[in-house]
């Protein structure tokens, strides 16, 4: 019995021990499998960045112009390979021989990082997988990408390597952007690459070095169009020159020339010191010194009144207008609309613009008509917006949603910015006017031709110009305001030997408002002058 | 000394065992299907950013326009094209 006894015991402590054996090791399988999630986690997650996704930018009908695009690069790590020989052979098959990389001892080497392929397909990557060799890994990389090209690439802006946003709207609003969140822009992309065709065009047919031009809506400063020419592909990063990459709308500083005259008048007409009759002799010219003179292109022999020297872009009158008005006025109603600061936009790229700042009357009167003041095409678009749209201050902005404050500073009462538009009008629509090549017979357009000698290493060219036009339109309710400025125009045969802004900018405004109104919604009026909200100037001509 | 309770419980507790890691190991069966999903659907995320930005390049302005022009003879929109419904309708009517 006792045997018996223990044999049962013996039995019970194998039996015993065989149980703990057995549990341990099942206990061990549950307590292995988490190190082994990890492991296929590793190799299933690929490598990501800790860079977050960038936001889009979209225009204002929605149109994508910049996104961020995940790309995957393979990556190996040489010194791990078994068999670099075997691994070379089926790597090249997988890609059936469709790779431009030099191998050439580089799988062989001591290498710990070898991007062996940018751009692969995840389904490739499995392929490479199977090949069975370890150190074989993916490497995340997003890059930029802009749909549209050249479209507005200046203001768009670019990222660096790392995403970030070095130029541009990429950089202003680099914040925004890189928490992930999409910013919608006032651009309009059909208007961009109109504005831009017949932009081109004419440079090209002008043989001018490079353009500007900026559309802008009058009352809420929100920017339909800016044009900056020569341009670029905003993909390409490498091998840009200077001056394409230059925004001309915006940093480019210019002495526009009578365009300025705009706010002359409109300083005149608000001060009350000129009067809409009054008239002012400017039949000789203004001797400043002995080698500068205040002359007129047309020769004018009889006094003719404020209208008519904006009409007629008569030099000597605006400077006879400007010394009535004095140094305090100029200079309280150039900062008024801005001209003492950069404009306020979502780009990095303005300029503050640079004015002769002396008390001599020769300063006075050529800034008048714009010399010795440089502003951006931006600033003449702004200081245009708030003359023609009733006298109230616009902050351009490149936002579709972006709120206007309410109470805008009246800088002009809405009765001198409504003898401006009867001004401006009359400079397109009148026979004797300098822009009448502009006129559209379904919109009426107002604007002002400016052409001034271009500065060469601190000397006024007698051959290069700098011609501009601004307006708005329709000019007897503006809705929208725009400037073009083309550099360096080259007389041409079939413009008479001319490159004034009347010859070469006013030609395409009518042309470009004609084509982009309707998609601004802005309905075609079969209109006669006498019907419109405008006061009716008489003009005499240069000659009696 | 060993008594059939003793042998059941044993039993039922090696059932309870292996039941258990059946559990777990569907659980980490799911979660590696959970992962893959997720790995699919930021895929597909990511494809159809890809082909957002492929529609975006090929109706740029600047090829619809070349396209229009050339593929389809279609001619800019003049702004005598443009009418307002109000003279539309009064138009017809005068007609009739």
């Amino acid at each position: 019995m006792e045997n018996i006894q223990k044999i049962k015991l013996k039995l019970f402590i194998c039996s015993f021990s065989f149980l703990i054996v057995y549990f341990s090791v099942a206990f061990s399988m549950l307590m292995i499998e988490p190190k082994e999630k990890k492991i296929i986690q590793s190799n299933f997650k690929i490598t990501e960045k800790s860079q977050k996704k960038r936001g889009n930018i979209y225009d204002d009908n929605g149109y994508l112009i910049a996104t961020t695009i995940r790309k995957y690069d393979l990556i190996i790590n040489p010194s791990l390979l078994r068999d670099p020989k075997k691994f070379e052979l089926e790597f090249k098959k997988i890609f059936k021989n469709k790779i431009n990389f030099n191998f050439k001892n580089k799988l062989s080497s001591n290498l710990k990082y070898l991007k062996l392929k940018k751009n692969i397909s995840l389904k490739d990557y499995y392929q490479i997988l199977k090949i069975g060799e370890p150190g074989i890994r993916l490497e995340e990389n997003y890059i930029r990408k802009y749909p549209g090209k050249s479209l507005a690439a200046h203001i768009i802006g670019k990222v660096d390597i790392d995403g970030k946003g070095i130029s541009g709207v990429e950089k202003k609003l680099d914040d925004k952007l890189s928490s992930s969140k999409d910013i919608y822009l006032s651009i309009d992309s059909g208007i961009q690459n109109i504005f831009k065709q017949i932009l081109l065009e004419q440079i090209k047919k002008f043989q001018a070095n490079a353009g500007a031009g900026i559309i802008m809506n009058a009352n809420n400063g929100k920017i339909k169009s800016i044009i900056s020419l020569p341009d670029y592909d905003n993909n390409i990063n490498n091998n840009l020159l200077e001056k394409q990459v230059f925004n001309n709308a915006t940093k480019g500083l210019y002495e526009l020339g009578s365009t300025l005259k705009i706010f002359t008048a409109a300083m005149a007409i608000e001060s009350g010191k000129v009067k809409d009759d009054q008239l002012i002799d400017v039949s000789s010219p203004i001797l400043l010194s002995k080698s500068q003179k205040i002359r007129d292109i047309k020769k004018i022999n009889f006094p003719i009144n404020l209208p008519e020297i904006i009409v007629h872009s008569s030099n000597i009158g605006t400077a006879k207008i400007a010394s009535s008005l004095g140094h305090n006025i100029q200079k309280k109603y150039f900062n008024l609309i801005g001209f003492n600061e950069k404009v306020g936009i979502e780009i990095i790229e303005t300029s503050l613009p640079s004015i002769r700042d002396d008390n001599h009357p020769s300063s006075l009167m050529s800034k008048s008509y714009g010399y010795g003041i440089q502003i951006s095409p931006l600033h003449l678009t702004k200081a245009t917006a708030i003359a023609l749209n009733g006298g109230k201050i616009v902050n351009p902005t490149l936002l579709k949603k972006q709120s206007t404050p309410k109470n805008s500073i009246q800088v002009f009462s809405n009765e001198t910015s409504k003898k401006l538009r009867s001004i401006l009008y009359l400079v397109v629509n009148d026979k004797n006017g300098t822009g009448k090549s502009a006129k559209s017979y379904y919109y009426p357009i107002g604007g002002k031709t400016g052409t001034a000698k271009k500065l060469v290493n601190g000397r006024y060219s007698e051959t290069e110009n700098i011609v501009a036009f601004t307006g708005g339109f329709p000019i007897n309710k503006p809705k929208y305001v725009f400037t073009i400025v083309i550099d360096g125009p080259k007389p041409q045969k079939f413009s008479a030997n001319r490159n004034t802004a009347g010859w070469v900018i006013a030609p395409i405004v009518g042309k470009l408002v004609n084509r982009i109104a309707p998609i601004l919604k802005i309905e075609p009026l079969n209109y006669e002058s006498s019907e419109l909200d405008l006061k009716k100037y008489k003009i005499r001509g240069a000659t009696l | 000394m060993i008594k059939t309770t003793h042998v059941l419980l044993l039993i039922s507790i090696l059932g309870i065992i292996f039941f258990n890691y059946e559990i777990k190991n569907n659980y980490h069966n799911n979660e590696k299907e959970i992962l893959n999903l997720k790995n699919l659907i930021s895929e597909k995320k990511q494809d159809i950013k890809l082909v957002k930005a492929e529609l975006a390049y090929l109706s740029r302005p600047e090829r619809i326009q070349s396209i229009a022009k050339q593929q389809l003879n279609m001619k800019e929109i003049l702004p005598t094209d443009v009418w307002n419904i109000n003279d539309i309708s009064k138009l017809y009517f005068e007609k009739n």
